[in-house]
């Protein structure tokens, strides 16, 4: 498979209460239980080729009594409610994934870092390895940009694992598109491939760059759209520029 | 009918940590309970066996409520540096003999029934006693109070599947809650013998101190934590 979308992310005041609604909403259930430090993801699988949204806001509040520019991102993106903040791009080896770091001039965070901290955990204590790229402090999502990951054991991705029953509950069958701000030329200049929109189901609305909306397709049921808000409405990207 | 033990209160800053590591050293499984109606804590159940659970609760949403309105247990637990036991709760069958109980303490029964939203949908709802004008919940002062369940012990959270974990034990309910205080102030305050609940008693202030937990493989399992009455 080439690049393709491997998740979503959503970031979200409070990932109860998001979790819960975004059920009710859409029918699509998720599973909960992951998380690293401060912070806690729900995850909404959304069928094949294995996408996924994560719900993902801070759960040790007293944490943000210490701030960092991370933090505080997160803060302003979820003030006033849940913001789409990631776009995260998958390709199928570490080769690739290096060409990616090499072509973003960066490095790949490794999938075995030894310090447990710096991993999401499930609640039984495991860790799906994975590896991304670009590396460096100040995060791509917070430039409205995607990132690339590469995971070296999918058969414990996070979009197969078995969510919570809820009522209403649709089978999603995956990805249908993606609403992006920006141009296509901008994306294309980014990942540094000549046709992002037709490679990777986006299409671009030329607003502040960003995740606008996913389109996911269900059983038997209509498609269903999903509509937040991109980060940089909340936050603009040229506040977390150098 | 005398109360019996329905649930434990472990108050948190982490409710993740905190769930995670008990399971870690106990062996005990847990799994997310979801929100409670204030929709500013997060809960993880924690099955005893014997229709018991710990419930371990945190502030989970960081807009929802100011430092200064944060829940007691949440900055106690902060204060403690780990989590903290705040409450023992206590169940009857029925709101008539949950309405005596808060009679005989002054009180009435909470006038808003308490509500969970679990991740999988059905909503789990309560109500407990003793309500007291002008008086915090009896736990702040290391003391239980009592619940009723609306007709879904089918559903108790002490019943529901945990999260596969390597290493567990199966729980095998509550053999002993270690209790401050005496058994005369406890009798006098439950209107019932504190044996019939395995309360023993250690003198220091009021308020939980360990429980024992029965398992299948390792004996029994001593859970211990500060009081929330301990100075800290």
């Amino acid at each position: 498979m080439p690049l393709h979308i491997d998740h979503i992310s959503l970031a979200s005041p409070n990932i109860f209460r998001s979790a819960d609604a975004l059920c009710k909403e859409t029918g699509l259930g998720y599973w909960t239980g992951e998380w690293i430090r401060d912070t806690a993801v729900h995850i909404v699988p959304l069928g094949p080729p294995g996408n996924f949204i994560e719900i993902s806001g801070f759960v040790d509040v007293h944490t943000l009594r210490e701030m960092d520019e991370h933090k505080q991102w997160i803060l302003d993106i979820t003030e006033t409610g849940d913001h789409f903040n990631g776009l995260c791009l998958g390709v199928d080896s570490m080769e690739e994934l290096e060409q990616f770091a090499k072509h973003f001039n960066s490095t790949v965070n490794v999938p075995d870092n030894p310090d447990p901290r710096t991993h999401f955990q499930r609640a039984n204590g495991y860790i799906l390895p994975m590896a991304s790229t670009p590396s460096g402090k100040r995060s791509v999502w917070m430039k409205g940009l995607p990132n690339v990951y590469f995971y070296p054991d999918r058969t414990h991705h996070s979009s197969g694992q078995p969510v919570h029953p809820c009522e209403g509950m649709v089978r999603p069958t995956g990805i249908k598109w993606v609403e992006y701000g920006g141009t296509e030329e901008q994306m294309a200049k980014w990942l540094g491939i000549p046709n992002p929109g037709e490679q990777l189901k986006m299409k671009f609305n030329g607003k502040s760059l960003g995740l606008w909306a996913v389109c996911v397709g269900a059983e038997g049921k209509p498609d269903i759209v999903i509509r937040r808000p991109a980060a940089s409405e909340a936050a603009p990207v040229e506040k977390y520029a150098d | 009918m005398a109360a019996v033990l329905d649930h434990i209160h472990m108050g948190s800053a982490n409710v993740y940590t905190s769930a995670y590591n008990l399971t870690k050293t106990t062996g005990i499984g847990h799994y997310d309970g979801g929100f409670m109606s204030s929709i500013t804590v997060g809960h993880k159940a924690v099955p005893l066996g014997g229709q018991v659970y710990i419930e371990i609760e945190s502030v989970i949403d960081p807009f929802a409520v100011t430092p200064d309105k944060e829940p007691w247990f949440y900055k106690k637990a902060l204060k403690a540096g780990t989590e903290i036991w705040s409450g023992l709760c206590l169940r009857v069958d029925t709101m008539e003999e949950l309405g005596e109980i808060a009679k005989r303490h002054g009180g009435t029964i909470s006038p808003k029934a308490g509500r969970r939203t679990r991740p999988d949908g059905p909503g789990v709802k309560f109500w407990s006693a003793p309500s007291i004008a002008g008086k915090g919940s009896p736990w702040e002062d290391g003391k239980p109070n009592w619940y009723c369940w609306e007709d879904r012990m089918y559903c108790h959270p002490s019943g529901q599947p945990v999260i596969n974990t390597p290493g567990m034990v199966n729980p095998m309910g509550v053999e002993y809650l270690e209790m401050g205080g005496t058994e005369q102030q406890m009798a006098d305050w439950l209107g019932q013998d504190p044996a019939t609940l395995k309360m023993h008693f250690n003198g220091k202030s009021l308020g939980l101190y360990a429980v024992g937990v029965k398992t299948d493989t390792k004996g029994t399992i001593e859970i211990r934590r500060p009081s929330a009455t301990q100075p800290l």
